[in-house]
């Protein structure tokens, strides 16, 4: 549904100096997928999602949404929009907000005021639908901001750091709500920083540095299976029989050590054998979730 | 599903009162006060007198009030009114929406334009309530603003597509173009500059209690309109996040 084929995108200021924002970046997102895009401060990430919704042009390349030119689909069908910066004019008042946006997201006037109230409903806004937008906490602003991007039932999602500003609470309800938003016909896309977000909601993750596409991880299934993962395991006997199983195990603490295999066999095989010579085990858990083993893999911090 | 604007039109007409309007009467009501401020024995005597008289040193005042205010307007009705939202990030949730930029623009200049003829005539009705005004005087007035929006408009719709500083760029580009007037009134190549002069040549017309004359007029404003569709199609083709 959404295609990137060798697109990059190169700031060239005038009189300034040129930066080569993105480069030669090819990945497909599919509809009914949720797609997560992780990358450090500065990969591309903004300048990405920029030309996704046509406000930049590629320098190179070519992006389609459903086949067409971005701006082109966007003037004709919309996308739901979170941007990372929720600018909204500080008079507006929260629900005028959400009035406005509704009209430009072309709600029928016969079911506008219904459509209005069940979004800020969904995301608790009624009780701040009076208040401007220079009145609200910034994590209020993020929930209409986000509530703005569910109005029209657009076919493509974009969510920049949706969770962004938000407190724990409604962090959690954020990520119950994605699955909900779940379409056959829908593409969503999410970028952030949060790994932890994306592993729970994506079902791939695009992983970008220094502009450009460092791997695509599956976050359903084999991912454990296929990298290099480290493990803490806690444990209680004798060091050595660990240090002989797990030659490159780094000790920790007392009794804790990091071990890195190749799959979860691999560690089966080993803690079965580690336990067989009389080691207890108390617990073996990932030190990085896969999708953070991935990430450190794929960003050098040499850049 | 396409965005409703023409509905959405109402909330631009809102924003323009609140942002705009209000700063367009508040001067226009200074330029008043202060004109009325400087009548003397004199003017006073003549407006008594009324008849011709009257509407003769009315139209003297209505010119001096036109004078201050004809750029003004424009100024305060457009400036800003894409780049704004390009300098504010806006745009992003704006125009991630079904909308057309350029038609969605389009439809803030009329409507802006609309909104400042009706203050343009508040203005006048406001001079008349210190002077008596004759209906050529109200009517030259009432060109002059449309001219004036069209064309002072048009070229701030055009610099405002491009960049940021369209009150900037607009005010020495007319400026300029009033003083080479002045310096080389016989050169061909005046006419590839905005007639503001026009409109000044108009204003003596205007205090004269003389029709004006519409060819000039005209010019200014299909100069302005010239602009503001070559705005459209900057606007068309510009990349928003730049």
């Amino acid at each position: 549904m959404i295609e990137y084929a060798g697109v990059g995108h190169t700031y060239a200021p005038l009189g300034g100096r040129r930066v080569r924002a993105v480069e030669d970046m090819t990945f497909t997102v599919r509809a009914g997928e949720v797609f997560g895009i992780a990358g450090p401060n500065g990969a591309g990430k903004s300048t990405m999602i920029a030309m996704l919704l046509g406000f930049l042009a590629p320098s190179e390349g070519r992006i389609t949404v459903d086949g067409r030119a971005p701006r082109d689909f966007v003037e004709r069908e919309g996308i739901g929009y979170l941007s990372e910066l929720v600018d909204i004019h500080p008079r507006w008042r929260a629900r005028q907000a959400m009035v406005r946006f509704a009209l430009l997201a072309g709600i029928p006037a016969a079911t506008l005021d219904a459509r209005v109230g069940q979004v800020m409903q969904l995301l608790a806004l009624e009780e701040h639908a009076g208040k401007r937008m220079k009145e609200l906490s910034k994590g209020t602003r993020q929930r209409l901001a986000l509530g703005q991007a569910l109005l029209g039932e657009t076919r493509v999602l974009v969510l920049d750091e949706p969770t962004h500003g938000l407190d724990p609470l409604w962090t959690q309800h954020f990520r119950e709500l994605v699955p909900s938003l779940r379409r056959p016909d829908r593409a969503i896309l999410i970028a952030s920083h949060n790994l932890d977000e994306l592993e729970r909601l994506a079902d791939r993750v695009a992983i970008v540095d220094r502009g450009r596409l460092q791997r695509i991880v599956e976050t359903r299934g084999e991912v454990s299976d296929v990298a290099v993962t480290r493990y803490r395991i806690a444990y209680r006997g004798d060091a050595a029989v660990l240090r002989a199983i797990f030659p490159d195990a780094v000790e920790l603490a007392p009794d804790e050590v990091e071990v890195a295999v190749v799959g979860l066999e691999a560690l089966n095989r080993g803690l079965a054998a580690v336990i067989a010579r009389g080691v207890l085990i108390s617990s073996a858990v990932p030190s990085y979730s896969a999708l953070e083993e991935h990430f450190r893999q794929a960003v050098r911090s040499d850049g | 599903m396409k965005a409703r604007l023409a509905r959405y039109g109402l909330w631009q007409a809102r924003d323009f009162v609140i942002d705009r309007a209000l700063a367009i009467l508040f001067t226009g009501a200074a330029v008043i006060f202060v004109s009325w401020q400087m009548f003397t024995a004199g003017s006073h005597a003549a407006i008594a007198r009324g008849g011709l008289d009257a509407q003769r040193f009315g139209a003297v005042v209505l010119k001096g009030i036109v004078e201050l205010v004809w750029i003004i307007i424009p100024l305060l009705a457009v400036r800003g009114i894409s780049a704004d939202d390009r300098k504010e990030g806006r745009y992003r949730l704006l125009f991630a929406k079904p909308v057309s930029v350029p038609r969605f623009y389009a439809q803030a200049f009329a409507i802006h334009g609309v909104l400042a003829m009706m203050c343009g005539a508040l203005v006048v009705a406001g001079t008349r309530i210190i002077v008596p005004l004759s209906p050529i005087s109200v009517r030259g007035a009432l060109m002059i603003f449309l001219a004036s929006y069209l064309l002072v408009g048009g070229l701030l719709f055009l610099f405002s597509a491009v960049w940021r500083w369209d009150w900037l760029a607009t005010g020495v580009v007319l400026a300029g173009a009033m003083y080479l007037a002045g310096e080389f009134p016989k050169a061909a190549w005046l006419k590839l500059l905005p007639p503001a002069w026009e409109i000044g040549l108009q204003l003596r017309v205007l205090q004269e209690m003389q029709p004006l004359d519409w060819r000039p007029l005209l010019w200014a404003c299909g100069y302005g309109v010239a602009c503001f569709l070559l705005g459209l199609i900057v606007l068309r083709r510009r990349p928003l996040a730049t």
